[in-house]
């Protein structure tokens, strides 16, 4: 309760506030790079642009440690570094699409992609969109989406970044960026390696005594090469080819309640993709190709254990904007994504599914730009048999001299049963072939307040949103054989605000940011007729977030507050684990020179050492440290 | 102001969503005069058992009996439980322990540790035990030999594969190789003097449980072999009646499903009826049946099974969907309920306490 106390005197404090949803990255025009399709077409919508310095001190750190305690999304983290489920709007880790520069990147065999394997250094552009986009983004995107991105720009001339960062239990990372940029070329190249120990001290509640004790077979370590190279052919036309190759091998660490633990999960990905555009007066075309292909073995020696799975997508995407007379804007396109995935747990070892999807949006304003509206469309032709038009409708009104825009959403949203739901074959565990898709709708509406003064920037943000999905794909016992099945219908609804307050004076820069999010996630059709209106399991409804940062001259404070609220841990309702409340500190120095600059950090982690679970009989480090220093050298600035 | 208002009233409307607060019993006086232990399993991932007990004459249930009397959790998937000079053996598969227990109160009285996968506890005498493991990899099966007193492994007697069900059966051990993450057929016949096997006796496909009838003949139920990779190349159950001296197989009852496995065998009070779980349903077979007539008793899907002596009952577990408490329902042996009650997260063995 004391969490949201202090939340809610911060956010009295904040009073009104800046549309967060908006875009605050300006793309530069020399990019020739033409916007995703989410920018223009998806209108009505929440998101958060995640603040690139942000980003940009978490250059150590993976995607997951980075978005750690932002605002409406939750990470069901079972041990720092190792295995991670994104929840968005109450919904399941597999219910969040996840897109690198456009490609959907969520493995066809299990639906999900691991936040903790992605390094933050990687990406350049992040945007956490809430609420169903099925007509946007296709199967998958039922909670939310997030769009990550790694930019290439023109004309900067020659840049080496290098960072190195050091932290508790072994942490060691070590990055370097190299790109060179003139009109016509520009070429990044990213390599990281990072390795952790992670042999923290926790206390044992499950023994007597409570005695502190060590985290065991937690290590990990992972290698990275992001390359990027685009050509400009003329003024308006660009050519990029892009290509990120992981590799990740980590422990998988025992329970609380277990004795030990041998298992170990390594993987390997390779994502390569190339792409044409053309920006026209008239129209922006686009062409892009991506080949993603994942490895991943799965071995627990103590078991008899070893699998391997493998997967391949080819994703070929055309896509053409058009600008309108009157206002109004289309957007078409046609997708093919081509997929295989052999194991040996996999029936006949190999299987494929081809999916087609031709999609298009309509946008149109009024001649002041105040009043938006969009209808989109999906359809979907997956092996020769299509599925359900998807269709989505979104508006967005300015009023009050700009300063308060009302917006609303809705879209039909679906998922494909996966590889491993379709195909699954072992003895005591079989895959269901004849499994429907999930499909639903996701609906939101709100309002967002801004105000600008000399001095001061506030802005508030309010969106109600409710999302119902049936047919949910779950697995159960049927006989002694564990099957996949449709089964559940969940409706998740609830609010989300988020506040912030800014001023600037002489040297000094002030803000804080708060935000809250309260969901309601329940089973309305059940298994176990006893368990309906219950909610889902590790769902908080409450989660909270508020950030202050203080910045003089280059010396810069940031401070993190999350607030968890309690997560039943089964679906009777009759256990749950605790609300828990953790605090970040970062510190940045940063030393500029003519060509170079030079950025120092510390961080703390669990500042208050709260002895918390996020996962039940999973431990967390209490109070670690983590430092960094940071080098660029450019030759133009 | 009017935002302030807003959000105080947002607040407000969602700090009031309340939270169940029915968790914390009120700790009763430890007593167990005559009732139903229930073994549960706990969540498999990241989880921990609990042993649940039944007061079969007040119809009264205690859930968590173990965490509450302790004050901390049993662990990571608890298979099983034996009553032995009244203390209770709690073996605790993943955390490769046996907690031991005093009957009195269920306070623990400590641990054998340093056990991989193990199974089930058989008391041999005052100091002495039988713990069956699965091994390291779960194809290593033994049984281990404890001396009691010290709670410490003294020796290891090497058996098949998934070393499962123990059974004292005229003076001699009989440890089922149920085929763990592999497949056997054996049984392993120990003679609990000397520790030494006196013979491996063939059967069908991973042997699961074993019963005698009231003339003393010994019944196995074998669950058939598994492919971990394809189903397709499962066997079918068997259920055999062996010679209670030399084991030889006198009847060998093939099921007609390769891809069902029977499990959970129990006999009744009088010693001529079996009951057993077969797919999603509860079989019988009257030990005088000389084909299996495969009619259910009752239509249910449950996990577990047992038979109640003294009461006379069938008590049967259904883990519903396996992330919610599980509930026991007892039938007559006509089939007809007789009553239920809510047990722990998975339940997987009953003991019978009178």
């Amino acid at each position: 309760m004391r969490g949201y106390c202090i939340l809610f005197i911060l956010m009295c404090f904040a009073a009104s506030c800046v549309a967060q949803h908006l875009p605050d990255t300006v793309k530069l025009k020399e990019a020739v790079i033409v916007e995703p399709r989410a920018q223009s077409f998806i209108i009505g919508r929440s998101s958060q642009t995640i603040d690139s310095n942000w980003i940009k001190l978490n250059r150590q750190n993976s995607l997951a440690e980075m978005l750690d305690g932002s605002s409406h999304l939750f990470l069901k983290t079972y041990s720092p570094g190792g295995l991670v489920n994104t929840s968005l709007r109450g919904m399941a880790a597999n219910h969040t699409a996840i897109l690198w520069n456009g490609f959907n990147l969520q493995s066809p065999l299990n639906g999900q992609l691991e936040l903790s394997l992605i390094p933050a250094f990687f990406i350049d552009n992040l945007e956490i969109q809430q609420g169903g986009a099925g007509a946007m983004w296709g199967s998958g995107a039922i909670g939310g989406s997030i769009l990550m991105a790694s930019e290439s720009k023109f004309n900067k001339g020659l840049t080496i970044s290098l960072n190195s960062g050091t932290g508790s239990f072994g942490k060691m990372q070590q990055g370097a960026k190299i790109s060179f940029s003139n009109k016509r070329w520009s070429t990044t190249t990213r390599i990281f390696r990072h390795s952790s120990d992670n042999d923290y001290r926790y206390r044992n509640s499950t023994i007597a005594g409570n005695p502190v004790e060590r985290q065991e077979n937690a290590a990990i370590r992972q290698y990275g090469l992001l390359q990027q190279s685009s050509m400009r052919l003329g003024s308006r036309q660009a050519l990029s080819f892009f290509g990120w190759w992981q590799f990740n091998d980590r422990q998988i660490p025992p329970t609380l309640t277990t004795a030990f633990s041998t298992a170990r999960q390594q993987d390997e990905s390779l994502r390569t993709g190339l792409q044409w555009q053309r920006k026209g007066k008239a129209a922006d075309l686009s062409i892009r190709t991506a080949w993603l292909h994942d490895w991943l073995q799965y071995a627990d020696s103590s078991i008899s254990l070893s699998s391997v799975t493998r997967s391949h997508s080819i994703v070929s995407e055309a896509e053409a904007k058009l600008r309108l007379p009157k206002f109004s804007r289309l957007n078409l396109g046609l997708n093919n994504t081509y997929t295989t995935a052999s194991s040996l747990k996999i029936k006949n070892a190999e299987q494929k599914r081809n999916t087609t999807a031709l999609f298009a949006s309509y946008s149109k304003s009024n001649k002041k730009s105040t009043a938006t509206g969009s209808v989109s469309l999906r359809q979907e032709l997956i092996e020769n048999e299509f599925a359900p038009m998807i269709p989505a409708v979104g508006f967005e009104f300015h009023v009050l001299k700009r300063k308060i825009v009302l917006r609303g959403n809705g879209s039909r949203i679906y998922r494909l049963p996966t590889f491993n739901d379709l195909y699954w074959q072992e003895s005591q565990a079989h895959g269901n072939p004849d499994l429907k898709p999930e499909r639903g709708w996701s609906s939101e509406t709100g309002f967002d307040i801004k105000n600008e003064t000399k001095l001061w920037q506030y802005g508030l943000g309010v969106t109600a949103f409710a999302i119902s999905t049936r047919d949910l794909i779950q697995w159960y016992p049927l006989g002694n054989i564990w099957q996949p099945v449709n089964r559940n219908r969940v409706f998740s609804r609830g609010i989300e605000n988020e506040a912030h307050l800014q001023r600037k004076w002489d040297s000094w820069q002030f803000r804080i940011t708060a935000s809250y999010s309260g969901t309601r996630s329940t089973l309305a059709e059940a298994a176990n007729e006893q368990n309906r209106g219950n909610q889902l399991i590790y769902t908080p409804i409450h989660q909270a977030t508020a950030t202050a940062r203080i910045a003089w001259k280059e010396l810069e404070f940031r401070y993190r507050h999350h607030h968890v609220g309690s997560r039943f841990t089964l679906q009777d309702n009759s256990a749950w684990l605790p609300a828990f409340q953790t605090g970040t500190l970062l510190i940045q120095y940063a030393a500029r020179f003519p060509s170079s600059q030079a950025t120092f950090h510390i961080r703390i982690n669990n500042l208050w050492n709260a002895d918390y679970q996020v996962v039940e009989f999973r431990p967390v480090p209490l109070i670690n440290y983590e430092a960094g220093i940071s080098l660029k050298l450019n030759n133009r600035s | 102001m009017k935002t302030i208002l807003l959000y105080f009233l947002i607040f407000l409307a969602l700090a009031s969503c309340k939270e169940k607060d029915d968790m914390t019993p009120a700790v009763e006086q430890a007593e167990f005069p005559q009732g139903i232990f229930v073994v549960n399993e706990g969540l498999f991932q990241s989880g921990t058992g609990s042993i649940t007990y039944f007061n079969t004459e007040r119809g009264e249930t205690w859930v968590n009996v173990f965490s509450e009397v302790n004050q901390r959790p049993l662990g990571n998937v608890v298979q099983s439980m034996a009553i032995h000079h009244n203390k209770a053996y709690i073996v605790v598969n993943n955390a490769g322990k046996a907690e031991v227990v005093n009957l009195e109160d269920f306070k623990s009285e400590g641990a054998i540790d340093g056990l991989v996968l193990p199974r089930v506890f058989l008391g041999i005498s005052n100091d002495k035990g039988y713990i069956s493991q699965w091994g390291a990899g779960g194809m290593n099966g033994s049984v281990q030999v404890v001396n009691l007193e010290t709670m410490q492994v003294e020796k290891s007697v090497s058996a098949g594969s998934g070393t499962d069900y123990l059974m004292m059966h005229n003076n001699h051990v009989l440890a089922l190789n149920g085929g763990g993450f592999g497949n056997d057929s054996t049984m392993t016949v120990i003679d609990p003097e000397t520790d030494a096997v006196l013979q491996t006796i063939q059967l069908q496909p991973n042997p699961r449980s074993a019963v005698t009838d009231n003339d003393g003949k010994l019944w196995i139920l074998c669950g058939g072999r598994y492919d971990f990779m394809d189903p397709d190349k499962d066997s079918p159950g068997h259920l055999l009646r062996l010679h209670p001296q030399t084991y030889v197989i006198e009847l060998d009852l093939e099921f007609p499903s390769q891809k069902i496995h029977p499990d959970k065998l129990v006999m009744n009070k009088a010693g001529d009826e079996m009951y057993f779980l077969y797919g999603s349903g509860i079989y019988s077979h009257p030990v005088s049946g000389t084909n299996l007539d495969l009619q259910p008793l009752v239509n249910r899907t449950f996990y577990s099974l047992g038979y109640d002596r003294v009461s006379e009952t069938i008590t049967a577990a259904d883990a519903g969907d396996f992330i919610s408490k599980g509930w026991v329902i007892r039938y007559l042996e006509t089939g007809s309920v007789l009553d239920s009650f809510k047990a722990g997260v998975i339940p997987v063995n009953f003991v019978f306490n009178y």
